[in-house]
């Protein structure tokens, strides 16, 4: 009799313990549940165009015109992101109502940048007058150059923009955010005056070339020398 | 006869048992549903977003990484750019049931990841879509050496105030003389102390009874990665790597561990 309820208890417990690892199982399914989501990390970088335009529709003032577009990656041990364009400008004394017509000269630079950024652009400038003697069949050539860097600088700055004379490059002395935007570089200028007389007739030819470089914000220091981005001077009034 | 009848009948329990047993463990493992945002199997039910730069195939992708100096940077801020170079990812977790839950959330460990560090930050309704700031905030003493050196974050209200909280104390590394020679060891510190930090954050949105939420309710959180060249095992093509972040979630229901009489194990749940 003791013997039989023994076995009748062990298979009771056997069921019991069955079906409690049944349940037990069953239910942990449903408390708790688990999703996921892939995400791919990769490094940002910028990419810039350069814009060269005239906007005098009276005269052929832009010989060369271009628009680079270049790939400038979120550099961190080397410039190897500098872009350079070159094109050539002219300005002609053609119609003196026009002159000079390098004060219609507009450069502008497009950034699209995936990271924050800095920029500063070389500019790289060659100015030639050619003298010519009407009455002597005779042409003189002559180079020209700035007296000094700071002073004489021929070309107007875009809103945001600083010359640097030291490093000779000009910054644009504010963050560049991620996204896309347009900066106004150079809008107009002046330097030179051609000459005319009843004795001969100048004509300035410019050669323009630019050198865009954008850095990844926080390695100007690293990659450019420079401890902090050219502020423009404040502009204090008279008492 | 009966005790035939007995054992033929217990086989078949325990046949049943194992295979549901079996079953159940199976689903539980494997109804990981990738690359969704919401999911409902049984009765546990919630949702995960993921947002980051875009979506490309259902599948997030932030092609916004930089890299930092990670004394100059991370530790010093020096630059103040620390949270502007900072690749982000914002995640928000709701729970669809009428009971308690809670969110156990694992992201890849620093080791996994080579090249890539991260912090995990707070982040409620009301702040998940305002500018993050962060920023180094440090005590001197008389002489004004840096007796503590702290990390701290912040959001950025629509009227430029920010209300800093501390993040990770980064005084040992701020006052390390860093050199060419050493700054692969102090880098390996560093990802200890985020490594560490991180692995508290997430472990006590999990186990926090604060953290428990019903129906309705969302979890907010981000995370702030940035590039750490200094921890590439190899750094070719260093400018063109792809990292693959794996965010998962597990939405638990809490009162299974208050009836079980347990307490919530972020390693072992």
């Amino acid at each position: 009799m003791m013997k039989t309820n023994n076995k009748k208890l062990c298979a009771t417990l056997l069921c019991v313990l069955v079906l409690v690892v049944f349940i037990t199982s069953a239910t942990y399914a449903w408390l708790s549940i688990e999703g996921s989501k892939d995400v791919d990390a990769s490094f940002g970088d910028f990419k810039v165009a350069v814009d060269v335009k005239n906007d005098d529709t009276n005269g052929v003032l832009v010989e060369g015109l271009y628009k680079v577009n270049g790939l400038s990656q979120g550099d961190y041990e080397a410039i190897e992101d500098s872009i350079s364009a070159e094109g050539e400008l002219k300005t002609y004394y053609e119609d003196l109502a026009k002159y000079p017509y390098i004060d219609t000269l507009k450069v502008s630079v497009k950034v699209t940048s995936e990271i924050a950024g800095y920029m500063r652009v070389k500019i790289l400038d060659e100015w030639q007058v050619t003298r010519d003697y009407i009455n002597f069949d005779k042409v003189s050539q002559e180079a020209i150059f700035r007296a000094t860097d700071e002073d004489s600088f021929m070309f107007n700055l875009g809103a945001g923009w600083v010359y640097d004379p030291v490093t000779k490059y000009c910054y644009y002395s504010k963050l560049i955010n991620k996204g896309e935007e347009t900066f106004s570089f150079i809008d107009g200028g002046s330097f030179y005056t051609p000459k005319v007389s009843s004795y001969f007739i100048e004509t300035c030819e410019v050669t323009l070339a630019l050198e865009v470089e954008v850095v990844q914000a926080n390695r100007f220091e690293a990659l450019w020398g420079i401890e902090e981005i050219p502020q423009p001077k404040e502009v204090t009034g008279n008492a | 006869m009966k005790r035939k009848i007995k054992i033929c009948v217990l086989m078949i329990m325990l046949f049943m048992a194992l295979a549901v047993g079996s079953y159940s463990t199976y689903a539980f493992l494997t109804d990981t549903k990738v690359i969704t945002h919401s999911f409902e199997i049984d009765k546990i039910n919630g949702e995960v977003i993921v947002t980051g730069n875009a979506e490309v195939d259902s599948k997030i992708v932030n092609g916004d990484l930089a890299y930092i100096h990670h004394v100059d940077d991370f530790v010093k801020n020096k630059y103040e750019l620390l949270d502007t170079m900072a690749s982000q990812l914002k995640i928000s977790i709701t729970s669809n049931n009428s009971y308690a839950c809670r969110v156990k959330v694992k992201l890849p460990n620093l080791d996994e990841l080579k090249g890539l560090i991260y912090i995990v930050i707070d982040d409620t309704k009301d702040t998940k879509d305002l500018p993050v700031s962060l920023q180094i905030a440090t005590t001197a003493d008389a002489d004004g050496n840096v007796t503590k050196a702290v990390l701290q974050y912040g959001y950025v209200e629509s009227d430029g105030t920010v209300t800093y909280n501390d993040l990770i104390d980064v005084t040992t590394l701020y006052n390390l003389e860093i050199t060419d020679a050493n700054i692969g060891n102090s880098n390996n510190t560093l990802r200890e102390l985020v490594q560490n930090y991180n692995y508290n954050k997430l472990s006590t949105l999990y186990t926090d009874d604060s953290n428990i939420f019903t129906s309705s309710e969302s979890m907010y959180f981000r995370v702030l990665m940035w590039g750490d060249y200094y921890s590439l095992t190899d750094t070719t093509d260093y400018l063109t790597k792809t990292f693959s972040f794996k965010v998962t979630a597990k939405v638990i229901q809490a009162i299974d561990q208050t009836t079980q009489g347990g307490t919530p194990n972020y390693d072992e749940d």
